[in-house]
């Protein structure tokens, strides 16, 4: 028996070491910033952004930050002249409200001081609230203890933050994420690498094996979901607005170059927000937004605008990705209408794909 | 503390095993027993330290009653402890549900607050109820209050049992403890099971049971697959965590040379539901029959009274578990199901010889099975309302759909599908294939392999073993490389969760 216990012993101490090794070599959520990456498709941080995002971006040193949504992960270029040759790092945060899309950022911005401009990307529903409860404050404790770390007062926000950072090296899930990393780093899945940025490839199985179609036809069904369920207002007296004019002037004070763009939309969502009676709250939205950059004397693009690459919309039953260059499906543009927008910023011209409101 | 928690594993556990084998080497068993009634209480308070009082005051009162029991043998005096246990026990975990019920019957708005349930609060209670009743019954009584206090919260079965008898407990702590090497392998080789199979599968599953039942809770008209699902789910979330917290105590109580008796005995392998409730929580059961289905009268008066006491036990026993018209609901279908299953043995003794145990035996599976799983919707729904629409979707009544992406990859059944009437939906095919995979797995694990008490069947102490009977197991674990290699892997798998430190589900009963 004695045997016994100290072979469990040798195993468990090597198995151990083991398996942090493993997590550490194939980085499945692109954290450990390795030179030489062997698995450079982080599959199993596509879902988790908001848990790994903040660890990847600590150690990415960037000059540019892209600030947004899942719009902005997943349709902005990981690479164009605007970055000018230096990292940049992509802190699109699907389906997170502006409150965090920019805790996370100044986080980023906050540790290292390498960033110089900073890419907002703004979206109406960002900044809606209910109509019967228009929120003026903002709860971030479910998050906010991830960028204190073991700065934070609370003993249990440490121990949570400890926590997940073992965790993202030994872990069940790191253990079986590692093994993912490695099976489908060729398969449609999406994937981040390890400056933000998501491939989107799940589309291209999608679209593959149902169509465009049946994309759309999702979609529509989410957003009309989310907006026939509750009636969402933009009202100028909730916290949105407040919290964006502040993360602007702390940019601002960090001498950071500011960049503020509104998002496209294909025409079908932008029918549907009229539907869903939102229309006249995109025009009040896009009214104050233009009065904020005012404000700041930056200048803003609204890339939310019918022009001709957002009117024309792709035939539902086609399978093949090449025939909607643009745009995924009606809420999400493709890195190529992300390029445009990069040429637009760098050159401060809209080629009639955006309205530019000067200071 | 809860025993997947670091604070447990690598602070708690260490220290007092290292404390415990100290004292006992050292100085003597009786110090090493003080250790332990120090740490068990330390590990109950660590939950609210104000309810120790409770536990402590709850000892002390069942220790007099019970000397006074055995000094001057008056049944008022049992009468007398049996009510003070369970006015606690009724205060503490029904008077909400009474006096709500009350106002609902009586169209009053009478309300009280809701009181936050004592941790063990039902295992250390009907632990001592038990003792008094058999003080009375058999005049036995335990001299020594260490020992009477050990016996009640002992830490690795004091939150969720086993529930103990004194005749299996006591002796062990009179004879002093003989703890050897095998002690420990057995015991931490069982306690690793355990712990795997609480953090890695019951924790596994349980995240595509949980959103089912609160959809359901919500109103939300669920479809056949993902009823069976959730519901599956659920069958296995609950198997996995209550026998792994079990194998983990007893694992846990080997480490300090104590013997818990067996609490599972692959229920899912039950071919009738009396099969089921040997074993299933099987000190539970033992409880209720000793101590109630048998006072009740039990098969004494004719089939009637049998009936209704087997009725009876269960509506209690379901009562048990929580105060709850879900839990009553669950307690009187298993109590309908023994009825049941009592009658059908009666018949098919008599007049159906022809059912050959060879080919029925598939058949009597499948529903014992499904009639387990109806019970557990009711177990696990909120409200009456949320176990009915999951029931009424696991019958179709909402009709049956798939994801469209594996209809699509089911092309070649799509005549099947059409005669089934199978509705495509939108997104969430990778849900519904883990949801199914996970379900497959934990299927055959529970139906085909052994269980703890088969695979340490000639390495356990007796009292583990004591009334239990099991089939033998080709696969046994010996002391070798190889097991020491597959428990350790368990070990490191199970460590590898410990980021997300869940609770053990029978905490809430």
């Amino acid at each position: 028996m004695k045997h016994y216990l100290r072979f469990m012993l040798v195993f468990i101490v090597s198995g151990l070491l083991l398996l942090c090794s493993a997590s550490y070599i194939i980085d499945p959520y692109g954290i450990f910033a390795h030179d030489k990456d062997i698995f450079p498709r982080k599959v199993a941080a596509a879902d988790k952004g908001r848990t790994v995002k903040p660890y990847q971006a600590l150690n990415s040193k960037p000059f540019t930050v892209l600030v947004g949504n899942s719009r902005v992960e997943i349709g902005m270029p990981p690479e164009h002249a605007f970055y000018q040759g230096k990292p940049v790092y992509n802190m699109g945060l699907p389906g997170a409200g502006i409150s965090m899309q920019y805790g996370y950022a100044m986080h980023a911005i906050n540790y290292s001081d390498s960033v110089k401009q900073v890419i907002i990307a703004l979206d109406l529903l960002d900044f809606t609230s209910r109509a019967e409860n228009i929120v003026t404050t903002i709860d971030n404790s479910g998050w906010q203890w991830r960028h204190e770390a073991l700065n934070s007062e609370s003993f249990a926000d440490k121990r949570r933050y400890l926590a997940e950072r073992i965790s993202l090296l030994f872990s069940l899930s790191a253990l079986t994420d590692s093994v993912k990393t490695i099976v489908t780093q060729q398969n449609n899945v999406n994937a981040l690498n390890r400056f933000g940025f998501n491939d989107g490839r799940v589309y291209h199985f999608h679209v593959a094996s149902e169509g465009f179609g049946a994309l759309y036809q999702q979609k529509a069904q989410e957003i009309d979901q989310r907006l026939g369920s509750q009636q969402l207002v933009f009202n100028r007296d909730s916290y949105h607005l407040a919290e964006l004019d502040r993360f602007i002037t702390q940019l601002k004070q960090q001498n950071i170059t500011v960049y503020l763009l509104i998002n496209p939309y294909q025409q079908p969502y932008l029918d549907q927000l009229t539907e869903h009676k939102l229309g006249q709250h995109l025009y009040d939205w896009k009214e104050q937004i233009i009065q904020l950059a005012k404000h700041h004397q930056l200048p803003l693009f609204d890339f939310a605008i019918s022009s001709s690459l957002v009117t024309d919309v792709v035939a539902p039953n086609s399978k093949v990705v090449e025939d909607s260059p643009y745009f995924w499906e009606p809420a999400h543009y493709r890195p190529a209408f992300g390029d445009l927008i990069l040429n637009s910023l760098l050159m401060n011209n809209c080629h009639q794909i955006c309205n530019l409101y000067s200071q | 503390m809860l025993f997947n928690s670091v604070e447990f594993l690598f602070l708690f556990l260490p220290i007092t095993l290292v404390l415990f084998h100290f004292l006992r080497v050292r100085i003597s068993s009786q110090s090493a027993l003080y250790l332990l009634i120090c740490s068990s209480l330390f590990f109950y308070a660590w939950w609210q330290p104000i309810y120790l009082l409770l536990l402590g005051s709850s000892i002390l009162v069942n220790f007099c009653i019970a000397n006074a029991i055995y000094r001057y043998r008056k049944s008022w005096l049992t009468i007398l402890g049996v009510c003070l246990n369970l006015a606690a026990i009724g205060y503490y975990k029904y008077s909400v549900f009474f006096v709500n019920n009350l106002a609902l019957l009586y169209g009053s708005n009478w309300q009280i607050e809701q009181i936050l349930l004592p941790l063990a609060i039902s295992f250390f209670t009907f632990q001592q109820i038990a003792y008094l009743i058999d003080v009375q019954r058999h005049q036995v009584i335990e001299p020594s209050f260490s020992n009477y206090v050990l016996f009640v919260c002992f830490f690795p079965q004091l939150i969720a049992g086993p529930i103990v008898h004194h005749s299996e407990m006591m002796p062990q702590f009179r004879q002093g403890l003989q703890i050897s090497s095998r002690h420990f392998a057995v015991g931490f080789s069982i306690f690793c099971i355990g712990l795997f199979k609480k953090t890695v599968l019951a924790d596994g599953i349980a995240v595509y049971a949980n959103p089912v039942f609160l959809q359901a809770e919500q109103g939300v008209a669920l479809d056949f697959f993902t009823a069976w699902g959730g519901a599956l789910a659920y069958t296995f979330q609950l198997y996995f965590d209550f026998s792994g917290y079990s194998d983990m105590a007893i694992g846990l109580a080997l480490l300090f040379g104590i013997a818990l008796p067996l609490n599972f005995n692959s229920p899912y392998k039950a071919l009738n539901i009396v099969d089921f409730w040997r074993r299933w929580h099987i000190t539970l059961s033992r409880f209720l029959r000793d101590y109630l289905y048998i006072s009740l009268g039990g098969n004494r008066f004719g089939f009637i009274r049998r009936y209704s006491n087997l009725f009876i036990t269960m509506l209690l026993g379901g009562l048990w578990h929580g105060a709850g018209w879900n839990f009553l609901i669950w307690g009187a279908l298993h109590g309908s199901y023994l009825v049941i299953n009592h009658g059908f043995t009666h018949i098919r003794q008599q007049y159906l010889p022809f059912i050959n145990d060879g080919w029925f035996a598939p058949i009597a599976w499948t529903i014992t099975f499904v009639a387990v799983v109806v019970g557990w919707v009711f177990f696990r729904a909120e409200s009456l309302d949320g176990a009915l629409l999951i029931l009424s979707a696991m019958t179709g009544a909402n009709g049956i759909s798939l994801p469209a992406g594996l209809v699509a990859q089911l092309d070649f059944l799509s005549p099947l599908l059409q005669w089934l009437n199978v509705k495509p939906y939108l997104g969430g095919g990778m849900l519904f294939v883990e949801t199914w995979v996970w379900i497959t797995i934990l299927l055959l694990l529970s139906v085909l392999l052994p269980n703890v008490l088969q695979l340490f069947y000639t390495q356990l102490p007796e009292q583990t073993r004591k009334g239990v009977t099991v089939a033998h197991s080709a696969i046994q674990w010996r002391p070798s490389l190889t097991w020491a290699a597959i428990i350790s892997l368990l070990l490191i798998i199970a460590l590898s969760t410990l980021g997300r430190v869940s609770e053990f589900l029978y905490f809430n009963f």
